[in-house]
């Protein structure tokens, strides 16, 4: 199977779990910071290599990410990426209002934005280890505050080595207002995604 | 000046005028070739270090060993010089602290460029690799100057 086999029902029962997991991630964060999220409708992109800084408005844009790999019955990675007013934001709420500089964030900082991820990663496979009976296991978070597209460089070339095209199930939230965003990207290994497919289809 | 953008993946010339941008390589590695007498200039935007652990190979410009050759060829056809070539190179970070081989990728880049431009006897004047932020890089046909941006730090020129 490639990536650009897959059907309609396949592409929709993915959309689904990208819908479960963030919305389950999205809760946690939300109990986190005690304030709400509004989710867009979640994109299912089979993005050719060359396309997929489009996936990002602005390649050079400052962005908060972090990644997360899945390892076990299903097999991937997880990235999260802020943009700059949602990082703010988030430090700001769980830490105190405070100036700070994206590019240079103490150690407190960092870790916070790395529980935040793992926290979040790990409700969204809680939801879809349990939806498709699979163990599931997750790394230890790495965050990299950089330009977007040098970070989404990083599990493209994992992904390139066996595909032209890359599987990006994409979904963003935001705090109210468009200029605070929140992106998970969940690129599913080949395998895995066969995997899952399998399971569902039964 | 005539912006050139070179996209992932991708292998691009220009002349006396132009400019060739590739936007925030992370472990990718932008490969910027020079002729200085003809004054044509060429990028390549690689991924991957070799073509051989690769299951799609139709594109040269993905990987660092095919990428280079190519862009010497289609510089030659252009009426550069092989012996005039000279090159500089940027990129090839470490964005994640993550330990593991397959995450080496930026260091591997690197190295597998090295290998490949010392093959083709392309001396490399200047670097800025490594390390472990994303860089962006304008590279000027009309003196084969090469510039380096990034989140932190001053531009550097090379």
């Amino acid at each position: 199977m490639n990536y650009s086999d897959m059907d309609d029902q396949s592409r929709d029962i993915l959309k689904e779990l990208g819908n479960i997991g963030t919305g389950n991630a999205v809760s946690s964060l939300s109990q986190m910071m005690d304030c709400s999220f509004v989710i867009d409708t979640p994109v299912l992109q089979l993005v050719k290599y060359h396309e997929v800084s489009a996936v990002l408005s602005a390649t050079e844009e400052l962005q908060a990410g972090i990644i997360v790999e899945v390892f076990g019955k299903l097999e991937g990675v997880f990235l999260f990426l802020m943009n700059e007013n949602f990082t703010e934001t988030l430090l700001d709420n769980m830490l105190g209002e405070e100036k700070r500089d994206l590019t240079n964030l103490n150690d407190m900082e960092k870790s916070v934005i790395s529980e935040l991820g793992n926290i979040m990663c790990g409700s969204y496979i809680r939801a879809l280890s349990q939806l498709l009976d699979m163990d599931m296991d997750v790394s230890v978070p790495d965050l990299c505050i950089d330009m977007g597209g040098a970070i989404l460089s990083v599990p493209l070339s994992r992904f390139l080595r066996l595909s032209d095209d890359v599987l990006l199930i994409e979904n963003v939230f935001r705090m109210g207002e468009k200029s605070f965003s929140c992106r998970i990207l969940f690129l599913p290994e080949l395998d895995s995604l066969t995997a899952m497919l399998e399971t569902l289809g039964e | 000046m005539e912006k050139v953008v070179v996209g992932i993946g991708e292998g691009k010339i220009a002349r006396e005028g132009q400019v060739l941008i590739s936007y925030a390589l992370g472990s990718c590695v932008g490969i910027c070739l020079y002729d200085r007498i003809s004054k044509i200039a060429g990028m390549a935007h690689i991924i991957l270090p070799e073509s051989n652990s690769a299951v799609h190979k139709s594109n040269p410009y993905k990987f660092a060993d095919e990428g280079i050759r190519a862009l010497i060829n289609e510089m030659e056809k252009q009426g550069a010089l092989r012996r005039r070539l000279t090159a500089k190179i940027a990129g090839g970070a470490k964005m994640f602290s993550t330990k593991g081989v397959q995450w080496e990728i930026g260091y591997v880049n690197v190295e597998t460029v090295k290998k490949v431009l010392l093959q083709e006897r392309v001396p490399i004047l200047a670097e800025d690799t490594g390390k472990n932020y994303g860089r962006t890089i304008q590279f000027y046909a009309h003196n084969g100057k090469l510039e380096v941006r990034t989140v932190r730090h001053e531009v550097v020129e090379l």
